[in-house]
């Protein structure tokens, strides 16, 4: 009796536990981890797309994560938004197997992708996809944004946290 | 024994998935998994059931929870393509530069810091008053909307509130209701095999419709008015958070008053009229709000960078 009373405390605490220590995935490409929980704090490293992490602490809406797959764990705060608790590789039956890198894991996506879009412009050529592209080219390094808001007296401390 | 205690956390499990459901539709599904699964382990339902109550559950979730950051990037890409069929770009490296430079500071500090390729902003060569945010963080700005701009806190009042359409995810509210669930049952039908060509050509006129659905709210019908102020409510904040006065909105509600007709082209036609807009910012801000006194650092480089824009 005693055993089993035991044994089911046990059971409670660590479904407790393993509830406190989610895991999480990283739904965007590059993903900047921060020093602290604040919009504009130090980027300290950057997680891949699909990239399970384990949530340490909260803080509205930041998440201290450690990663799981890599050999040198990396931890750091990310914003929630960044994150999604389905594994994306095995969204539409992806095929498990291949979250090898995330390359893989972006092709193995299904849904609105690069190859319904390579549909769609062969349809419609007149679409000026090219001007998008250069578009996204348009990326400003987080140094030259960093100066941006310290010459424009913005920004002090970080931003104010969200 | 044993097995008492194994249902008894399933049965906790679920009724606190339960519990849940009220409190967040995108913890939903999670939850629903996880008390299916642990209610399967415990021998309460079969593997298969379990499957079945997740299958249903996902069936009736709405396109803002089925479509990943990735789907909406490519989204995003093709109603960019097709706002710039209608408006085209202005070719000015400089100008579009300081504006990426703005606006993806600003996004840094909104609720979606960032999205899944990135916040990107572009000039419109045209004198009509408007500015359009696709889903993924596409944004684009007018011409006529910059010349509305006194200095680059009112401009970052317009790209935050831009910025906030894309943090509230509006764009997905404008999908045909079903066309997601369409879409989802495509995909879900093909299961682990490799995509084929007739999923491939519906999922092609799925997306094409979805595409349709958004660019046509953004460039002739507008959100609705909750939209709009829930865009305002966002632009206030990120304002604040980066360290510019959100008066700044204000200021260039009012200097739009004055160029954009109502019911006109444009920004006139797709926003409710800025004096309706005015009063629920001056709610935002409180009373007596200091007025914007643009530090001389920033209007420098304000006039400097839209030389050729303003």
């Amino acid at each position: 009796m005693n055993v089993c009373r035991w044994f089911g405390l046990w059971l409670v605490v660590s479904s407790l536990a393993a509830h406190a220590a989610e895991r999480l995935y990283v739904q965007i490409r590059a993903a900047p981890i921060r020093s602290s929980p604040a919009p504009f704090a130090p980027v300290i490293g950057t997680l891949a797309y699909g990239e399970p992490v384990t949530v340490i602490e909260t803080s509205g809406a930041w998440r201290n994560v450690r990663t799981e797959s890599r050999t040198e764990a990396l931890s750091g705060w990310i914003h929630l938004s960044a994150l999604t608790p389905k594994a994306l590789s095995l969204q539409a039956g992806a095929d498990t197997s291949v979250r090898a890198s995330s390359d893989e894991v972006a092709l193995a996506g299904k849904g609105f992708t690069a190859q319904v879009e390579n549909q769609l412009k062969t349809a419609n050529p007149h679409l000026p996809f090219s001007a998008i592209d250069k578009m996204e080219k348009m990326a400003i390094p987080l140094d030259d944004i960093t100066v941006f808001l310290e010459k424009g007296g913005l920004a002090e401390k970080g931003g104010r946290t969200p | 024994m044993m097995r008492r205690w194994l249902s008894l956390l399933a049965v906790i499990g679920l009724s606190f998935g339960l519990t849940l459901v009220l409190v967040s539709c995108q913890a939903v599904q999670a939850v629903t998994e996880v008390g299916t699964s642990a209610a399967a382990a415990a021998g309460i339902i079969s593997e298969q059931q379990a499957k079945a109550i997740t299958r249903s559950t996902e069936a009736i979730v709405k396109a803002s929870e089925v479509l990943t950051p990735e789907n909406e990037y490519y989204i995003g890409r093709a109603v960019g393509a097709t706002i710039l069929s209608h408006y085209p770009p202005l070719d000015n490296s400089k100008a579009n530069r300081y504006l990426n430079t703005l606006g993806q500071a600003l996004a840094m500090a909104s609720d979606m810091p960032q999205t899944y390729g990135g916040y990107r902003f572009l000039i419109l060569d045209s004198d009509e008053v408007n500015a359009f945010a696709a889903p993924g963080g596409f944004i684009f700005v007018t011409r006529g909307m910059i010349r509305c701009c006194r200095h680059e806190s009112a401009l970052a009042a317009v790209l935050a509130h831009e910025i906030g359409h894309v943090q509230c995810r509006h764009g997905l509210a404008s999908i045909r209701q079903g066309r997601i669930t369409q879409a989802t049952v495509t995909v879900l039908g093909e299961g682990a095999k490799a995509m084929g060509g007739e999923t491939l050509k519906q999922l092609t006129e799925q997306f094409q419709g979805t595409v349709e659905d958004i660019t046509k709210t953004l460039i002739v019908n507008g959100y609705s008015r909750a939209a709009e102020k829930e865009a305002d409510t966002a632009a206030v904040e990120i304002l604040r958070r980066v360290g510019y006065n959100p008066a700044a909105l204000l200021e260039m509600l009012e200097a739009m008053t004055t160029r954009v007709q109502p019911g006109g082209p444009g920004f006139g036609k797709t926003h409710p009229p800025p004096a309706d807009r005015i009063t629920i910012v001056k709610g935002l801000l409180g009373p007596s709000p200091a007025p914007v006194e643009e530090p001389p650092a920033r209007q420098t480089r304000f006039s400097e960078a839209l030389r050729g824009v303003l």
